[in-house]
């Protein structure tokens, strides 16, 4: 007797479907990835006592924040510790800067967005994206939070630079390498406020003047920045 | 840790010494200290800017672990430089004695031991990428950006330390003399006072002073 070739189907497979032309295909699955959890109570209260749980809450989780605005969880609280992480993690770069000048960071960063947070919320609330006062101040000081702890990062190496360079450096001083330093801080800021922002509206309408009116936001806020930076002295 | 940073210091010893013995076996010596102080205050002053970053990116590493990691890679970088000693060596043997007493070649060996360092240093960050991704089961695209982020600081940092502690190995014209420990803001050969004047004189390449410019050559 012949050998008989194996078969190429097991007889337990299931037989093959037969698409039937013009018949309607099952969706594809997709796998979901459920969306994070938003911040907890006492993750954010636990910022509020130890200052150093700021970075978790203000750099490590922008998609967790993501989900408290989404969610109206614990906004005023986390509104406080970003407000606070603003003011009080800038100084030490402040401070480098010189004893008179203790202040001026935090005064760029977090003046200057103060300075425009009510144009934000007028807009966005007048436009329609259902814009809280506190999830628009969260989301707001997210970029002066975030540069303060960049600054904070910083400020030993700006004091480094300091104590090493030429006071009267000809080409590049260390002023010069302060400012990259500012800009790269706050341009961490604002990828930070991306990332930590709530999902723009589904029609293609909304999507884009959500993201027009966030555009022109920060042309007037980088505007307003750089004049700021002029006034205090830090940017040249 | 502490393991790591006395290797990384005994290792960047050695090829400080074969470093400097291109000069002299004053500037040797000194860069027996020289090399581990360089990679010390490098380590000590971006260390907060180390874990922010690595925070930012979505790292979860604590303070400890992010200078654990780092300390490996200079252990690593160490180790490769000090491999390459023996070779470093010969050439600065070499170049000692065939110099013209005046430049001789020394921003050739400069360049050589830029790219050893350069090339060491890559590969150390490479392994201590994988180390990362590996140990703490971090998403490749956040290695890189943490690696990319740390080197971009450890050179900016680096480099202005490695400004201000010169000489390592002084051009032959400086020989016999009594050099400081540190040259600090002193203005170097083209007249660059501190790490960035002296990259941005790098690219344009302005003319050396008269006194060290090789003679014509006689037709």
């Amino acid at each position: 007797m012949p050998d008989e070739p194996p078969p190429a189907v097991p007889p337990s497979t299931p037989p093959p479907q037969h698409v039937v032309p013009g018949a309607t295909l099952p969706p594809l699955q997709r796998a979901v990835v459920p969306p994070p959890e938003p911040l907890r109570a006492d993750e954010v209260n636990a910022a509020l006592s130890n200052p150093l749980r700021a970075i978790d809450v203000v750099l490590a989780s922008p998609r967790r924040v993501a989900q408290n605005l989404e969610t109206s969880t614990s906004l005023v609280t986390l509104a406080v510790v970003f407000l606070a992480t603003a003011a009080l993690f800038a100084l030490p770069y402040g401070f480098v800067l010189g004893t008179d000048a203790w202040w001026r960071v935090t005064a760029f960063y977090l003046g200057s967005t103060l300075l425009c947070l009510p144009s934000l919320f007028v807009f966005s609330a007048y436009l329609g994206f259902g814009a809280k006062l506190t999830s628009t101040t969260v989301l707001a000081l997210t970029i002066p939070a975030s540069a303060a702890l960049f600054t904070a990062g910083f400020a030993p190496i700006l004091w480094f630079l300091q104590i090493t360079f030429d006071s009267e450096a000809k080409q590049i001083g260390w002023r010069d390498v302060s400012n990259v330093l500012l800009w790269i801080s706050l341009g961490a800021g604002v990828v930070q406020l991306w990332r930590s922002m709530r999902k723009p509206p589904v029609d293609t309408a909304g999507a884009f003047l959500f993201v027009l009116m966030w555009m022109a936001w920060h042309a007037v806020f980088f505007y307003v920045l750089a004049r700021m930076g002029h006034v205090l002295g830090l940017v040249r | 840790m502490i393991r790591n940073v006395l290797a990384a210091w005994t290792a960047l010893a050695v090829y400080g010494f074969a470093l400097g013995i291109a000069h002299s076996a004053t500037y040797a010596v000194r860069n027996v200290l020289k090399f581990p102080l360089l990679v010390t205050v490098t380590a000590v002053v971006c260390s907060l800017s180390w874990w922010i970053l690595a925070r930012a990116v979505g790292a979860p590493l604590s303070f400890v672990a992010v200078q654990r990691t780092a300390w490996r890679m200079f252990r690593d970088l160490g180790f490769l430089l000090a491999s390459l000693s023996p070779i470093v060596l010969f050439f600065a043997l070499v170049m000692r004695a065939t110099d013209d007493g005046v430049l001789g070649e020394y921003d050739r060996f400069l360049a050589l031991n830029i790219v050893l360092i350069a090339v060491s240093g890559v590969v150390a960050l490479a392994r201590g990428a994988r180390a990362l991704f590996v140990e703490h089961a971090l998403a490749p695209a956040r290695v890189v950006v943490v690696m990319l982020a740390w080197l971009a600081v450890s050179a900016t940092v680096g480099g202005q330390a490695a400004f201000f502690m010169r000489p390592f190995f002084g051009f032959p014209a400086t020989r016999g003399g009594n050099p400081p420990f540190f040259l600090g803001a002193a203005p170097d050969l083209r007249g660059a006072t501190n790490f960035f004047e002296a990259v941005q004189q790098t690219i344009s390449r302005p003319p050396l002073p008269e006194s060290l410019r090789p003679p014509d050559p006689v037709r």
